[in-house]
């Protein structure tokens, strides 16, 4: 079981206040959605977790391990996975070969090894290919994909091997930037069990998206982030009841 | 046939030489860009090595072997004293770092005594035989063909393909970068002390950038990132002289165009032709967009 914990957390651009004052829970077996008006600090809130960015005050820690300070590889290590919003694959490589990238973590094969051909190597590679294969599978990634240069793939096909290249690291945290951007309504649907299912097995989900109807139904818990602070959290049914929520998001959604 | 075999050896057992090292050369910066880093400091880690080995070649007496390997030994070395602040910049940075770096070492050459200054290193034991190059290519040909399926191998293209991201999954691109370059360093200190003992002489002059130049040619050529594309680019490039000798002073302009074509219309290099990204159906924009 793990908790990841974001306590009073900062982040100041040269005077300008990206995050204030953050504080909230995210644990695993839960799926807890981070919304917010474009420029909340939503995505700045992700980078600050995966080390990307320092904060300036407070810290993010997991089962009381201190992730702020940490570099961005070793946070990684610790478990914590994350999908971009700009997609970000490898992407001269194949969707699988991406996802054995994502496997790195929990690789375990001596590195000498394959200069003596030891079957230890050829095993560890076997069963990482089948692993891979079957993330591929449960993301939904046509088969006829698989082998695939990440670039060419299609934009909805990209995003899964995003969170396919995640859970191959077996995270103990994963966080999602915007994995709807750009799916119709029935890859939104698999999508959304996708995500119950990863936080079934016990992993801490954090969902940062704009599609509501998927939030709404996805999240256990929301928070919601406007100019960088936090104004308003819990379930999802109490956060669209809450007046300076609508007013800040859905109500600026609604009149644009 | 074996006698004609043994005819073109014996006419051309320089050239045959020649391409050898320089495919040595050649796969000692593969290792860097396949880790997606343009260091330009190889000729002058060659040198590094060349005169270390040269030196003990002359006051002791040690065998090749003993001294090759201590030389690329000093070489890695003082890859490992540069490469720790320099392989933390990026791109033309750390191009622009590296390439300082030999002017230095240049500099060193000339004006230290024990390395003849200017006037160079003569009476170098002639002990690098054909044999000894190419057992030498076959072990890192070996070394470069298995290091694909390893954990620092997926780690290396990783980081090529976006350090940020491998970063996300553990891979430390620092780390990666930093053995990279300290291998490259050795690998092209291996090169530089054979080329030392094959040529009896060696100056200053002989790890200067345009050699840095060339081996970075040899590599485009063959396919930046791939170790075998690279020594094919070193045996065309290297050939090319032999081939345009009719053109007499007019050789460097074929040796150019030679390269602009490659640039040009096949800018994956030689192995690019054939891989199978090529082959793929690519939107016109997409390869060059994140090249």
């Amino acid at each position: 079981m793990s908790t990841l914990q974001f306590r009073d957390v900062g982040v100041d651009f040269g005077g300008v206040h990206a995050l204030h004052g953050v504080s909230f829970d995210v644990e695993s077996g839960r799926v807890v959605g981070l919304i917010g008006p474009n420029g909340a600090g939503k995505t700045t809130l992700i980078n600050v977790t995966t080390g990307l960015v320092a904060p300036t005050t407070g810290s993010v820690t997991l089962d009381g391990a201190k992730l702020s300070g940490r570099r961005p590889h070793e946070i990684a290590r610790l478990g914590v996975a994350r999908t971009y919003q700009n997609i970000r694959l490898f992407p001269r490589m194949t969707a699988l070969q991406n996802v054995i990238v994502g496997a790195t973590r929990i690789r375990r094969d001596p590195d000498l090894g394959a200069f003596v051909f030891l079957p230890a190597v050829r095993r560890m590679r076997i069963e990482l290919e089948e692993h891979a294969r079957y993330l591929l599978t449960r993301v939904g990634l046509p088969r006829h994909e698989w082998e695939t240069s990440a670039n060419v793939l299609p934009y909805g096909s990209q995003r899964r091997v995003e969170i396919a290249r995640a859970l191959a690291m077996r995270p103990r945290v994963l966080l999602i930037d915007e994995p709807a951007a750009g799916m119709n309504p029935q890859e939104t649907a698999n999508l959304k069990a996708l995500i119950k299912s990863i936080a079934a097995e016990g992993v801490a989900v954090m969902l940062v998206e704009h599609d509501m109807p998927l939030v709404m139904g996805t999240c256990d818990h929301v928070a919601v982030l406007n100019f960088g602070e936090l104004i308003a959290q819990g379930s999802p049914a109490e956060v669209s009841r809450n007046p300076a929520v609508v007013e800040a998001y859905l109500g600026s959604e609604a009149s644009s | 046939m074996l006698g004609a075999l043994a005819h073109f050896y014996a006419l051309h057992s320089k050239l045959i030489d020649q391409i050898g090292i320089n495919a040595i050369f050649a796969l000692s910066l593969s290792l860097t860009l396949q880790a997606g880093h343009l260091a330009l400091a190889n000729s002058a880690f060659g040198g590094i090595a060349a005169y270390v080995a040269s030196l003990l070649s002359i006051s002791r007496g040690w065998p090749l072997t003993v001294t090759t390997l201590i030389g690329a030994a000093a070489a890695a070395l003082v890859g490992a004293l540069i490469g720790w602040p320099v392989t933390r910049l990026r791109g033309v940075f750390l191009a622009i770092a590296t390439i300082g770096f030999g002017e230095i070492a240049l500099i060193v050459e000339n004006n230290l005594s024990v390395t003849g200054g200017a006037e160079g290193l003569a009476q170098i034991p002639n002990e690098t035989t054909t044999w000894k190059i190419y057992l030498v290519l076959a072990i890192l040909a070996f070394f470069f063909w298995r290091l694909r399926d390893t954990r620092a191998g997926w780690a290396m293209a990783a980081v090529r393909e976006d350090e940020y991201a491998a970063a996300s999954f553990g891979i430390d691109p620092a780390r990666v970068k930093f053995w990279t370059f300290v291998g490259s360093a050795a690998i092209a200190g291996i090169a530089g002390s054979l080329y030392a003992h094959e040529n009896f002489f060696i100056s200053p002059g002989d790890w200067g950038f345009g050699r840095m130049i060339d081996i970075l040619v040899y590599c485009v050529i063959g396919g930046v990132s791939s170790p075998w594309g690279a020594m094919l680019g070193a045996a065309i490039i290297s050939s090319l002289p032999e081939v345009f000798r009719f053109l007499h002073n007019y050789r460097d302009i074929v040796n150019g165009l030679v390269l602009l074509l490659v640039v040009i219309f096949a800018p994956q290099g030689i192995a690019g032709l054939w891989s199978r990204e090529r082959r793929a159906p690519q939107p016109p924009a997409a390869a060059e967009e994140r090249a």
